[in-house]
């Protein structure tokens, strides 16, 4: 049997099971609310604090989880990706907001990630809230021009 | 000369054919990019990954298929190089030794290019153009992608040039302790079903996919974060692909993609050096043992008369057994087809299904048990062409022509026959059904995969490519053999359908599901029926009235 056929059988076999686990499933109603917990960030060259440090303990008692650093150039764009635990949680909104609008702007995606522009060198606190509004952190993102 | 008997040239002398294969080929390339690209974004629309899991998804894409190319490479190239009939020939011909073998790789290479037409280059073009499509890259890309893959389809041929070797070796040796063929089977055979067993285990005990879907999609992420991190080679393949991300999130090609574009010429030069002085040398060894030292059997036993009919019977087992590639190749399918339904089913009862989700996963069984069957019949299509000058005997002999050509396709019909039923079975029992239903449900199956199969051995029989096997040993570019897998797809489909329509219409107006396996079965008897007269008439049309 010739590779693309199998592949394709494999594609056509996963589909199959989704297909159905979607279309299928039987309607259940649930009247628990799951609320979320806490936030996670899984962006590329998130640094979380270590509560073992001084500085780590400071920063987390002061509402933060970690710290990206990226040097600065022109147009630079980080997207930060963030999800709630538990994963099924009710309402699975995340919210980015942050008061330094002169050195970010934030572009939400639908995804729940966003999108940061960095205007200039500097550094920004990034404030993230769930949608049930139960878990804010902070997460300083530091562009350094050297 | 070598390029010839790989590959069909004899459209070029024909303008009319010329174009009309140029066009379907544009339109096969084009219909695979579309499918990719839609399929991607809609990946990428539900939230299976995020845009910037795009290189983790190509890595995966390039690690599967580069793989499969080495398996499909080191088998085929040990049989091209070490045990096909055309040494013999190629070796007498007034050109230097070293031309003999740089030719058939560089043909094997070419062969695998054309191969990547049409999986990998379409399916790379579609993830690049998904890129351009959300303004991550520019549309100069597109242009890139070509040369790196040029490179990277090298090293499946270099590899399975190097790795043909220890193959071949086992091959020989498993060749002179023929026991040992059986109990490699059964210890490959006994590790798949083990790692079924294990697998089915691991099922959890409820899927509710839509309420799960969060946990999934983290676990989804996750894996490709996983990939991301642990296959750091294909990762580096992928970025001299499509280059870096650069600090406004555009994949462009910077310093470090051409310095992994560097490596990776200098990986394909180490390779080609490295096969050209250990493979070459076993090739000539091997060459001129096939040629002078071949042993010269000679059977002293008697000539003993066996009926006129059951000698072909006879002639088709002996083949079928004897022939690894044909047996192997059934009876991976012949085990592999229970397993997947088994597998499904279970998955699916561990799901709370509505009605609507019991009749689709009816189709979707009945559409994932014919298509590996049917798929497995391309085989059949080169059934007739494998004999090579000798199945032109078949003429001669002293029976009706239908009776020697229908006993070649015995063996599979046979050995099929558990399969079908056993696989029926075990979608039955799952799903509810009674003795009839599932008896019905089981010839339904049986009918369409014999039809098809007769189909595709019609399709050789109609077009043969005798001339190639004769020449080459092993055609791996048949034209009935990728119809006939077309039609399997195509059969496939149109059976689930007809399958959903049909047990949704038993179901909900009549309210036993047996209604619609007759119905079934009617239509495939009458599928079944039409193959084999067309079978009869076409046979007689070409053996005895052209």
């Amino acid at each position: 049997m010739k590779k693309s056929v199998i592949i394709t059988i494999f594609v056509i076999y996963i589909f199959g099971i989704f297909a159905v686990g979607f279309l299928g499933a039987e309607l259940k109603v649930f009247d628990q609310i799951v609320y979320a917990e806490k936030i996670e960030c899984k962006t590329e060259g998130f640094i979380p604090y270590d509560p073992n440090t001084e500085i780590g303990q400071s920063m987390i008692s002061n509402g933060y989880i970690g710290s990206i650093t990226k040097s600065y150039q022109e147009g630079l764009q980080i997207e930060l990706k963030c999800q709630i635990v538990p994963a099924d949680v009710t309402d699975k909104k995340i919210n980015y907001t942050t008061t330094k609008t002169d050195v970010v702007d934030i572009i939400p995606n639908a995804d729940g990630t966003a999108i940061i522009k960095f205007k200039r060198d500097g550094t920004a606190d990034i404030l993230v809230t769930t949608g049930d509004e139960r878990v804010q952190v902070m997460i300083l993102l530091r562009a350094t021009n050297f | 000369m070598q390029l010839k008997d790989k590959i069909d040239f004899s459209t070029l002398k024909d303008k009319k054919q010329l174009i009309r294969s140029i066009v379907f080929s544009i339109l096969k390339f084009l219909v695979v990019f579309a499918i990719s690209f839609i399929a991607m974004y809609l990946l990428i629309f539900i939230g299976i990954f995020w845009e910037s899991d795009f290189p983790a998804v190509m890595v995966i894409i390039l690690s599967i298929s580069l793989l499969l190319s080495l398996v499909s490479c080191t088998f085929e190239l040990t049989t091209n190089l070490y045990f096909s009939d055309d040494n013999r020939v190629l070796i007498t011909l007034p050109v230097t030794t070293n031309k003999i073998f740089v030719s058939r790789i560089i043909v094997f290479y070419i062969y695998e290019l054309k191969k990547s037409l049409n999986f990998l280059v379409p399916l790379t073009l579609a993830c690049v153009s998904i890129l351009i499509y959300r303004n991550l890259t520019s549309f100069w890309m597109l242009l890139w992608v070509i040369i790196p893959l040029i490179f990277i389809l090298m090293l499946p041929v270099l590899l399975g040039a190097l790795l043909s070797i220890i193959v071949m070796y086992v091959r020989r040796f498993l060749q002179k302790v023929p026991v040992l063929k059986i109990i490699l089977f059964l210890t490959v055979l006994t590790l798949v079903v083990i790692g079924v067993v294990h697998l089915i285990n691991i099922i959890p005990i409820e899927i509710d996919l839509i309420h799960q879907w969060s946990k999934i999609s983290v676990w989804i992420r996750n894996f490709f974060m996983l990939v991301e991190t642990k296959l750091v080679v294909m990762r580096q393949l992928i970025s001299t692909i499509i280059g870096e991300m650069n600090h406004m999130r555009r994949y462009v090609l910077n310093l470090h993609t051409f310095a992994n574009f560097g490596i990776l010429i200098l990986v394909c030069v180490v390779l080609v050096l490295l096969v050209y002085l250990i493979s070459r040398p076993i090739y000539f060894n091997m060459m001129a043992k096939n040629f002078e030292i071949n042993k010269n059997i000679t059977n002293n036993k008697p000539n003993k008369k066996h009926h006129k009919y059951l000698t072909f019977l006879n002639k088709e087992f002996v083949i079928n057994l004897r022939t690894m590639s044909i047996s192997v190749n059934y009876l991976m399918i012949y085990v592999i087809v229970p397993i997947l339904i088994l597998f499904l089913n279970k998955i699916y009862s561990n799901m709370n299904l509505d009605r609507l989700g019991k009749l689709l996963s009816y189709a979707v069984n009945i559409l994932l048990i014919c298509l590996p069957l049917l798929s497995s019949n391309a085989l059949v299509a080169t059934y007739y062409s494998r004999e090579g000058r000798a199945g032109y005997i078949k003429k001669t002999k002293p029976v009706n022509i239908v009776y020697p050509l229908f006993t070649k396709l015995i063996f599979n019909m046979l050995f099929s026959l558990p399969t079908v039923f056993v696989t029926c079975a075990i979608f039955g029992v799952s799903a509810g059904f009674n003795f009839m239903g599932n008896l019905l449900l089981g010839f339904t199956i049986l009918f369409i995969h014999f039809a098809h199969m007769i189909y595709s051995a019609t399709l050789d029989i109609m077009n043969p490519q005798n001339e190639q096997y004769a020449t080459t040993g092993d055609n791996i570019d048949n034209p009935n053999e990728t119809k006939s897998t077309i039609l399997a797809f195509i059969i496939s489909a149109i059976c689930a359908l007809v399958a959903y329509k049909l047990l949704s219409e038993a179901v909900i107006i009549k309210d036993n599901i047996n209604f619609g396996f007759v119905k079934m079965f009617i239509i495939s008897l009458f599928f079944f029926i039409v193959s084999i007269v067309m079978f009869a008439k076409k046979v007689k049309a070409f053996y005895y009235e052209l």
